[in-house]
């Protein structure tokens, strides 16, 4: 997935040259780009929703609570060395695979919609 | 692309000119685009069975990968999803004949121009110790097992992480912006994300604008890691909205 597209050597950042999945690409062309308003458009207004709905950060005591079990849980001295290494190391990282579960989850709940119609 | 006309309606992915050429391109539907020209212009399209074709995540991929291909080649402007005339007739008789000279004049000031997309994602054990190093108010709250003491605990988490975000996601505009013509970026953000941005960038300062965000993932390495995408048509900076 992280392409290299540039010549200079690099662990530390992702490079994609083009959007790599449902989530980017609904970034770009719902709502983006030029619109003309009077025409017919194919429906989308239930990927729109979701999408939306899934990057809303909901203050609650239910968020609360597991930021609080995340904080209890970590383990200060291990993380920051593991972190960092894994990191450097640049493959196959904890901090990676979760980052990819989370991003996964999101285009699961985007696909699964099914449009209504909108104009 | 053949610059044959027919009747059905026109489902729309951009305007470009009328001497790009795209090579067996696929659209929504599976149907292929080919070009609608009109003088220097050239709508791309892609027949549409009916204009109640409901949207599948593989027609979303398809306008993007379209876009993506003209672009490669030239400067697009691209449509928003979704665009569908009756006919190839009533693309240039209702877009490109009205609206012919700002077209033109759109893609020659998008000419040589790419859009650059930068995400950067807080790695989240990562950004927590960090919280809980950095304030001991925070630290001293740890360990308590009682549900009142975790909600403040909680509280003072998100508090703490929204601050955080603030200002990293400004000092990473701020440092990006510096090699951008425009910006435009997200208001809303994920959970653990930090800032989701895209950049309008000269070609030529593409390898420049890489290096820059590959300082900025050094610098934050091991608490927000960054993905940069493109180069890509200028999708966040064409915002023209039009009523026919």
């Amino acid at each position: 997935m992280a392409i290299a597209t540039q010549g200079t050597a690099s662990n530390y950042l992702q490079r994609a040259p083009s959007p790599s999945g449902l989530a980017d690409v609904v970034d770009l062309i719902l709502d983006k780009g030029l619109v003309i308003d009077a025409y017919v458009r194919i429906a989308v207004i239930g990927i729109e929703l979701i999408t939306i709905d899934a990057r809303i950060v909901i203050a609650s005591v239910d968020t609360y609570l597991r930021f609080a079990e995340q904080v209890n849980r970590l383990d200060l001295t291990q993380t920051e060395a593991a972190g960092i290494k894994e990191l450097r190391d640049g493959g196959g990282s904890k901090a990676k695979d979760k980052a990819k579960g989370a991003a996964e989850g999101l285009k699961e709940k985007v696909g699964g919609s099914n449009g209504s119609s909108r104009d | 692309m053949a610059a044959t006309v027919t009747e059905a309606p026109a489902y729309v992915y951009g305007v470009t000119w009328a001497d790009v050429v795209l090579d067996a391109a696929v659209g929504v539907g599976e149907a292929s685009v080919r070009a609608v020209e009109h003088g220097e212009l050239a709508a791309l399209v892609s027949e549409l069975p009916s204009a109640d074709v409901r949207a599948r995540r593989r027609d979303l991929l398809r306008h993007a990968d379209v876009l993506q291909q003209a672009f490669e080649r030239s400067a697009v402007l691209p449509l928003g999803f979704g665009t569908v005339f009756a006919s190839d007739g009533d693309v240039v008789a209702d877009l490109l004949e009205p609206r012919y000279e700002e077209l033109v004049a759109l893609l020659q000031s998008l000419d040589g121009l790419v859009e650059l997309t930068v995400r950067a994602l807080y790695d989240d054990a990562g950004v927590l110790a960090t919280i809980v190093r950095d304030e001991p108010g925070i630290a001293a709250l740890r360990g308590s097992s009682n549900p009142a003491d975790q909600v403040v605990l909680g509280e003072a988490v998100a508090q703490a992480l929204a601050d955080r975000r603030a200002r990293d996601a400004d000092e990473i505009v701020a440092s990006l912006s510096a090699l951008a013509r425009e910006v435009a970026v997200e208001d809303r953000v994920a959970e653990f994300e930090v800032v989701r941005a895209a950049f309008l960038v000269d070609r030529s300062a593409v390898d420049e604008f890489d290096a820059k965000a590959e300082d900025l993932a050094r610098q934050h390495d091991g608490v927000i890691r960054f993905k940069l995408t493109g180069p890509l048509p200028p999708h966040h900076f064409v915002s023209e909205r039009w009523a026919s």
